[in-house]
């Protein structure tokens, strides 16, 4: 299937969100480059849509190609892993749609200007809160914490770092951003894992919920419509980590999206580390 | 030195302005952080360098791993900078005078 047909079917994902329509449907009444022009950096534009809306485009043409090629995408990918990050939150339902960015795909460019010439790409809803708030997030919704680490692992999330959240600290409101990097091929580079490392010292057993969800993930062949929008190789390996999570039992670490050589071997940790971890308990719990 | 700057946008005066929410001047192995606290937090970033292709973390090389920490933020609505660095200028400087200028 070609990126176009992927694109199609991006497209035709989108819309039943009233977020998304509105980020869809909007006017845009500006457009404008962020104000660094550093070397090496993917460019982002902050935009406002009618009416009363800010968002970030992220067009492909504003990739660094070696940025990408790092982290084993192309100029396509990144644009559409941040939409269908939010699609399969949006699928997902509670907690997961409203810890991640609405996105949705289409093209943006300057009020006034040919909407021929506009470029297409991610556009992703402006969060609100602070970056840099981890200590917080872990200490006041730990619970949303250890759901971003269930939903990063499942994404495979290759660079979650504290600065790829926001925390709205008098709403106590986690937000999730930037997922481009994400749904990774087989031995992909995984940089920061910030909510999975969480997760994976606080609780990394499945939840009753998380396994419905895996299950009724891994039981649709169209993967809740994201077969068609990931090229194979990410659809198949977004089944593979659902499916190992599963068979483990747990909300797995981000070495699992490097390969099934190394993720075996890490899947075995894992499970031997929540074995011990309950004997701990129990152990703890008969001291007691 | 390396000077870092994180700023943030605000669209509610009808244009963007660009409001700068921390600084971290890197000198050495020291990191002195001026604005939000909070930012301290960057310093567990691992970064790409983009030059090799290798991640970098703030403690195996604090300056290659300030001068590599924008791309590190991709988001849009917290963007990070470069706005010093006396190692890049004294090259700069040192080329210029090779050149005659």
């Amino acid at each position: 299937m070609a990126h176009v047909d992927r694109i199609r079917r991006l497209l035709d994902l989108q819309g039943s969100h009233p977020v998304e329509r509105a980020l869809l449907e909007g006017e845009v009444v500006a457009y404008e480059p962020h104000q660094t022009g550093a070397r090496g950096v993917n460019s982002v534009f902050y935009v406002e849509l009618e009416p009363d809306l800010v968002a970030f485009h992220k067009p492909h043409d504003g990739i660094v190609p070696r940025i990408a090629r790092d982290y084993g995408h192309s100029l396509d990918t990144p644009p559409v892993c941040e939409c269908a990050a939010w699609q399969l939150a949006r699928q997902l339902g509670h907690p997961f749609d409203r810890l991640v960015a609405v996105t949705v795909y289409r093209a943006v460019g300057p009020p006034g200007s040919d909407p021929d010439s506009w470029l297409d790409g991610s556009l992703a809803l402006k969060l609100e809160g602070a970056a840099m708030k981890g200590s917080a997030v872990k200490r006041e919704v730990p619970d949303d914490a250890m759901a971003a680490g269930f939903f990063d692992a499942l994404i495979g999330n290759q660079d979650r770092h504290p600065g790829q959240f926001r925390y709205d600290e008098p709403n106590h409101a986690l937000g999730l951003l930037d997922h481009g990097f994400s749904f990774p091929v087989e031995a992909a580079l995984c940089r920061g894992a910030y909510f999975q490392s969480f997760r994976r010292q606080e609780h990394p057993r499945l939840t009753e919920h998380e396994r419905k969800l895996l299950r009724a993930l891994v039981d649709d062949p169209e993967l809740f419509g994201l077969a068609g929008v990931l090229e194979p190789d990410r659809a198949a390996r977004l089944r593979w980590r659902a499916q190992r999570m599963l068979d483990l039992d747990v909300s797995c670490s981000r070495a699992w999206c490097r390969g099934p050589m190394i993720a075996g071997r890490v899947g075995i940790t894992q499970w031997v580390m929540v074995v011990s971890r309950s004997r701990e308990s129990v152990l703890q719990e008969r001291s007691r | 030195m390396i000077e870092v700057q994180f700023s943030v946008p605000d669209g509610s005066v009808g244009h963007v302005e660009w409001h700068v929410v921390a600084i971290l001047v890197i000198d050495g192995p020291h990191l002195e952080i001026q604005g939000d606290p909070d930012f301290a937090e960057v310093r567990d970033i691992e970064v790409l360098d983009v030059e090799t292709g290798q991640s970098v973390t703030f403690d195996a090389d604090p300056e290659r791993w300030a001068r590599n920490l924008p791309q590190a933020f991709r988001s849009g609505d917290l963007v990070c900078e470069v706005v010093t660095d006396s190692s890049a200028d004294a090259i700069r400087e040192s080329g210029a005078i090779a050149a005659g200028a």
